[in-house]
Order: C-alpha cells, then sequence, then structure tokens
C-alpha cells in the first residue's frame, strides 16, 4: 500500500484508473478471442441443406442447458453444484443493488434488485459450492491428473470477488474504503484474466451450442 | 489574560452551586460523547481541570469551520472561550489586529510554553509561500513556529486534516495537511467540511478535561466521534437492506425516505457523527434532509468522484477506455484471425498425399 | 428566539408506513434496567442525545412512556426539567442553558435523579452562610 497514503486513495485509484486498465484488456481480450473463431471459419459444406440452420442453432442455445440423463448419471456432483454455483452466481451479479448500479452505468440498462439478505445467502452458497468444487477437483484422482494450473487460477480469481465482496457488505475489514476497493481490485483482475483463460466459456458458450444446433439443424436432425 | 484558577474554582466563584456543576458536567460527557456513567468521572477531573491557552492559526480556510464552532449551542460560543478554554490567539474573533494580534499571540506562547493547545483551519502552501500569509508570516514559518511549544494540535476541518479543498486535484498552491508536516507532537483530526460543531467542542473538553488526547484511528480521528460509518448509524438502513432505493430526488422513494445509495450517498465509507449528534441543535442531518452524505470528512473526498454517482459505479472515463478497446481489440482480432488463416492456409498447401507406399516398411529397402 | 422559533414548526414525518425498531429496542432495555434497579438497586442514565433516532422516534418515545405524577424544575445555570414518566422509575431529564436551548437530554431509571437532592457541597456552603448570619 505504500503508492496510497490512506485506504481512499486506494479505492479512487480502483475505481479510476485500475478500472479503466481493467476494462481496456478485458474488451481487447474479448475481441481478439471472437474474431480468432469468426475469421478461422469453417469448411464449406456443399451437400444439400435438408433443414433450417437459424432456428435449431439458437434453440440449442437453450436446450443445451439441461443436462442429459447420461451426463448426469457419469458426475451428478458436477452437475448439481455446477447448476448451484451458477445461479447463486448470477443473483449476486445481476440482482445485488450496486451491481445494477453498475451495469445501469455502464450500459443503460436497468431492473429491480432482491433484498441484500438474499443476496447474502445466495453469495455464502457460491461461496460454499466453489469450495465444494476445489475440494472435489483435489480429491477426484482423474480431475486430478487432468488439472493445470489454468483450472486453479481461473478458480482463484472467481472465488476472490465473492470473499471480498462478502468481507465488504459484512464490514469485515476496517475501513470500509479498503474493504470495498479490494473488492473492486479483485474483480478487475477477474476482467483481466477473464479472456485469456477458460472463463472465456461464459461467451463461446453461445458460438459453440448455435454451432452444432445450426450443424445439426443443416443435416435435418432434431436437437 | 490567563486563569490560574481551576474550572471548577471559577464556576463556584460565579456562585454556581454544585447541582449547576453536576448539570454541566453532565451536558459535557454528552457533548463528548461519553456514556453517562462517565458523569462523576467527568466531575472529578474537572474539579482540578485547569483553562488551557488555546491559540487558533486560519490558513488556506474558507472560515466555515469557525462559522461552525460560532454555531455550537452546547455550550454556547461564548461559555466555551470564557469557561473552557482561554482562546488567546484567533484573527478572526479577536478585537486585537496587526501588530497587537501577533503579540498576544507570541506572548501565549511564552508564557504558556509546553502547554498551550494549537487549533488549525486550513491547509498549508509549499507550491509558494505567498500563497497565504499572516502579518508577512507563511503559513509554513507561523505554523512551525507556533507548534515548537505546543502541548498538541487540533486540526479542525478537512483542509487541516487532509489536505482538503485547496488539495484537490491539481493542487495549485501545493496545500499540504497539517499531519504531514508535524510529526513531533500529537496531531488531532477532526475533519468535516465543516465539522460538526460539537465534535470540535468535544475534542476540546476533552482535553481541557482529561488533559490528554482522545483515542484516535487511523487517520488521526478521535473514535468516539469518528469510530462508526454514516452507514451503520442511518436511520435509512433497513431500506437499504431491504432493496428499497430513491432514484430521483422527488420520487415515491425519495418522500418515503428511502435509502440514497443510488443517488450517490457516501454513507458506507464516511466515518463520521452526524447520525446521531445531527446538525443545528440536533434538528437533522444531510440524509434527514434528503441529501446523500457526501463524505466530506473522508481524505480526499473532493477528488473521490460525483457526488450524485453511486458508490460502485466507477468514476473514470471508462466509455473512452471502452471505445479505444473495441478500436484496439477489433484491430488486434483482425490481425489474429489473418495470421490464424494464414498458418491454415499454409497448412493446405503443404500438406502431401499418404498413399499405401509410404506404409511399406520395406520401401527404402527397395 | 430562534431556535424556540424552529421548535415552533410542526415537523410531519412523512411515512407512517415505516416503523425502525427503535422504540422496541430502547423500551427493553429501560425494562432490563428498571429490573435492575429493583433487584440490584442498581441506577442506569441513557444519553438521549447519543440515538441514531429516525425523525418522529424521540416524539414517540416520550408519548409512549408519557406523564406520571411528578414533575420538578430546577434552577442552576438555566432550567432543568425533571419529570417521572407514568412508568414508575423511569424519568426524563433535560437540562437547558440560560438562553432555554437543549444542551443535555436523557432518561434516568432510578428512584430518584441524584441531582434532585441537596448537595454536600451546598449543604456545607449554606451552613458557613447561616453561620454568618
Amino acid at each position: 500500500m505504500e503508492m496510497f497514503s490512506n485506504a481512499n486513495d486506494f479505492l479512487i485509484w480502483v475505481r479510476g484508473d485500475a478500472f479503466n486498465i481493467a476494462l481496456f484488456i478485458l474488451i481487447i481480450g474479448i475481441f481478439i478471442r471472437v474474431m480468432e473463431i469468426f475469421l478461422l471459419g469453417r469448411k464449406k459444406d456443399f451437400s444439400e441443406p435438408r433443414g433450417t440452420e437459424w432456428g435449431p442453432g439458437l434453440k440449442n442455445i437453450v436446450s443445451r442447458s439441461v443436462v442429459d440423463s447420461g451426463t448426469f448419471k457419469r458426475a451428478p456432483f458436477i452437475v448439481i453444484v455446477g447448476y448451484i454455483w451458477h445461479i447463486c452466481f448470477f443473483i449476486v451479479l445481476l440482482f445485488f443493488v450496486p451491481h445494477i448500479e453498475l451495469i445501469n452505468a455502464m450500459l443503460g440498462l436497468q431492473w429491480p434488485g432482491l433484498p441484500s439478505q438474499l443476496v447474502d445467502a445466495a453469495t455464502v452458497i457460491a461461496i460454499v459450492s466453489l469450495i465444494a468444487m476445489l475440494w472435489h477437483r483435489l480429491t477426484h484422482p482423474v480431475l486430478k491428473f487432468l488439472s493445470t494450473y489454468e483450472d486453479y487460477l481461473v478458480w482463484f480469481v472467481t472465488f476472490l470477488p465473492l470473499l471480498t465482496g462478502y468481507i465488504a457488505f459484512h464490514r469485515m475489514i476496517d475501513p470500509y474504503p479498503l474493504a470495498l476497493g479490494l473488492h473492486i481490485f479483485s474483480v478487475e483482475l477477474l476482467m483481466v484474466v477473464f479472456p485469456f483463460t477458460k472463463l472465456m466459456h461464459a461467451i463461446t458458450l453461445f458460438i459453440a451450442r448455435w454451432y452444432t444446433g445450426a450443424m445439426m439443424g443443416r443435416k435435418g436432425i432434431e436437437s | 489574560m490567563m486563569n490560574k484558577k481551576t474550572l471548577f474554582e471559577s464556576l463556584q466563584q460565579q456562585g454556581v452551586t454544585r447541582r449547576g456543576f453536576m448539570k454541566y458536567c453532565t451536558a459535557l460527557t454528552s457533548l463528548m460523547a461519553l456514556p453517562p456513567s462517565m458523569i462523576p468521572i467527568v466531575a472529578n477531573a474537572l474539579e482540578s481541570a485547569k483553562r488551557p491557552s488555546v491559540i487558533w492559526l486560519s490558513f488556506q480556510e474558507c472560515t466555515g469551520c469557525a462559522e461552525s464552532l460560532l454555531r455550537s449551542h452546547s455550550p454556547t460560543v461564548e461559555g466555551l472561550i470564557f469557561d473552557h478554554i482561554s482562546l488567546d490567539y484567533q484573527h478572526t474573533l479577536q478585537a486585537a489586529a496587526g501588530d497587537a494580534a501577533e503579540h498576544a499571540r507570541e506572548q501565549a506562547m511564552k508564557e504558556h510554553y509546553g502547554k498551550y493547545l494549537v487549533v488549525v483551519d486550513g491547509s498549508i502552501p509549499l507550491a509558494d509561500p505567498g500563497y497565504s500569509t499572516i502579518a508577512g508570516i507563511s503559513n509554513l514559518d507561523m505554523l512551525n513556529e507556533t507548534v515548537a511549544g505546543a502541548a498538541a494540535v487540533i486540526a479542525v476541518g478537512t483542509c487541516s486534516a487532509y489536505g482538503g479543498l485547496p488539495m484537490a486535484d491539481p493542487n495549485p498552491t501545493g496545500a499540504v495537511s497539517v499531519s504531514s508536516l508535524v510529526k513531533d507532537k500529537p496531531v488531532i483530526n477532526v475533519p468535516g467540511c465543516p465539522p460538526i460543531p460539537t465534535v470540535i467542542t468535544g475534542v476540546l473538553a476533552h482535553y481541557l478535561t482529561f488533559g490528554s488526547i482522545p483515542e484516535l484511528d487511523d487517520l488521526g480521528r478521535p473514535k468516539v466521534f469518528y469510530g462508526q460509518s454514516i452507514h451503520d448509524r442511518c436511520y435509512r438502513r433497513p431500506f437499504y437492506d431491504k432493496g428499497l432505493f430513491a432514484e430521483t430526488f422527488d420520487d415515491e422513494g425519495a418522500k418515503k425516505g428511502w435509502c440514497l445509495y443510488r443517488l450517490g450517498c457516501k454513507g458506507p465509507m464516511t466515518y463520521n457523527a452526524c447520525a446521531t449528534l445531527k446538525w443545528n441543535q440536533q434538528t437533522s442531518w444531510p440524509v434527514e434532509s434528503g441529501h446523500g452524505c457526501l463524505g466530506c470528512s473522508e481524505p480526499n473526498f473532493w477528488d473521490a468522484g460525483s457526488f450524485y454517482k453511486a458508490l460502485s459505479i466507477p468514476d473514470g472515463d471508462y466509455a473512452k477506455a471502452a471505445g479505444y478497446a473495441v478500436a484496439t481489440g477489433v484491430a488486434l482480432g483482425a490481425a489474429a484471425g489473418f495470421a490464424n488463416q494464414k498458418t491454415k492456409s499454409s497448412a493446405v498447401s503443404q500438406h502431401t498425399k499418404v498413399t499405401v507406399d509410404d506404409f511399406d516398411m520395406n520401401k527404402d529397402k527397395k | 428566539m430562534s431556535s424556540q422559533a424552529l421548535a415552533d414548526i410542526k415537523v410531519q414525518v412523512e411515512s407512517n408506513e415505516y416503523e425502525s425498531g427503535n422504540l422496541d429496542s430502547i423500551l427493553s432495555e429501560i425494562a432490563f434496567h428498571l429490573e435492575q434497579l429493583l433487584e440490584q438497586k442498581k441506577t442506569h442514565s441513557i444519553d438521549l442525545r447519543a440515538m441514531p433516532w429516525s425523525p418522529g422516534d424521540e416524539d414517540k418515545l416520550e408519548a409512549y412512556l408519557g406523564q406520571g405524577e411528578i414533575q420538578i424544575e430546577l434552577n442552576a445555570l438555566g432550567k432543568s426539567l425533571f419529570y417521572e414518566t407514568q412508568y414508575s422509575g423511569i424519568w426524563i431529564v433535560t437540562h437547558y442553558n440560560q438562553e432555554d436551548e437543549i444542551i443535555g437530554k436523557l432518561i434516568e431509571i432510578t428512584y430518584m435523579p441524584e441531582m434532585v437532592f441537596s448537595q454536600k457541597d451546598d449543604v456545607k456552603d449554606s451552613i458557613e452562610r447561616l453561620k454568618q448570619y
């Protein structure tokens, strides 16, 4: 903290320059990754289409969210905890009023928030489910063997904003500007890491699902 | 000028009874934000307390802090000046001017060397001493000279505590706070723009009563007044927790007294006593009157972004950053994409067909 | 006087649907100390000026406690008013300065506020003065 004379200085930096840098890297990174995918293109399909592409493609984006029974039987823990984690994470991200304020300021979109106690409960569940998934990764022999440093990095940068957010909300670090500053800073870390790791799945999943659906649709297969 | 008697003795001489004295102690205990159980201890201490000599220095300031103090009603400023302390120099309030005024300061310093209190409002310019002088003496020189014999320094107002408005970006006068210059004496910061009057008098009363400085936080503020955030003591806090917010200053939420977070209230990050002590003889305080807290008792509050932007919103020019990022991202993405395409097409062109003959182990021997 | 003019303005709290819950907590605190007074003879004071009140809370509390059987006025460095509420053992004490501005307001949980008793120092002083007659 040498470069900051007090916690407020840190918060001012985090809300100002640091956020701009993180946003800059996030956007550039996403563009590079997405354009790489699209510009690489696909081999031209010369076969006679037996169905449409767009409808099945869009449908597939939604329908793939339902787990098929085979996957569930093979990895029930990952499916259940994965669902709990994602739902709670989105409740926290999208329905905590200070977050809505941020989205409104950046994108001009606004919707009603949830009471803080509900968001707080969702945070706790999200934190617990993330810890459970790390535990699962470390104790499952195959999963552990397959895990790389990136998996742990991704876990860490996802975990930090939840933890610091919980700490800031409950004002467990004094003074508050430091607690809030650490929370925003941890989100900025996540923003920087996001485009260059498998966190990109939050965007590429739509491309991948659409493509699978579109490909099947062209072949006339129900997906 | 200096009264050698204790406060209790001078009150007795004025015909004040024990009941009157106890009442005075009750008011003073409340003023110092101490619990009523401390009244007997305060009374005990006051029986032997002597009035300290106070030298008040005004540097780069707007006199708002002195104005705030003048509107302190409990006790009245007259009471404060004549009963609690011996205010020997305050160039706005004192009758003397020019040489006589400066002489009063020098005399007080000499007579009470090592024992007097220095109160400072306003920041000190370091870029050029000419920005602010008193009687031809630069603020820095006067501060150093006066603080040399002081028992403690009380920095009243955000300007003297943290630099305040004069220090705000781009800080043309090179303004600094008192605590960044005074290192060898205890400095009590009483920030606020202005501070709550009863907090100013409360801190003075604490020194008068106990002869010591109160417990301070990391930013040099007395914990008894600045120990809790506005948000923690705010009566609108339940609305924050329920997710009920005013979105404009005249909507239904504003009329129902809902939380002002979305309108930019800095209560969560601000440590001050407004929510309990209130202003104007406990009439009201900013949040009660329907306006969010500005965070005026925090360092660099002028540079901490718009007063009307929620605390969770970044404060920089993020739209510009995002614009540049999109342009750069498209360019880099295109470059990466074409580089990949080139790799792919060169892989295709270098592709050679493999026939069954290539797998013939005896090919080379033939 | 400006301070009195201010007090004359009828301030109406706009929202009636909101209950801060402050009344609940202070009443249970008072009840606890009243028990302590009866069982252990422990007196207690609450500084009403140190409460994070919502607008109207203090009025609601005073209205709830009501006026009891006894009221005492003291004149020392300005007026002070002591009155027992409808709840025996709970006193409300308001200190004014010479300009009639409130400088202290407390709830005292006691059989009799200490300051009402004749004070030893003052009694000593009285003896001196009587002897001089």
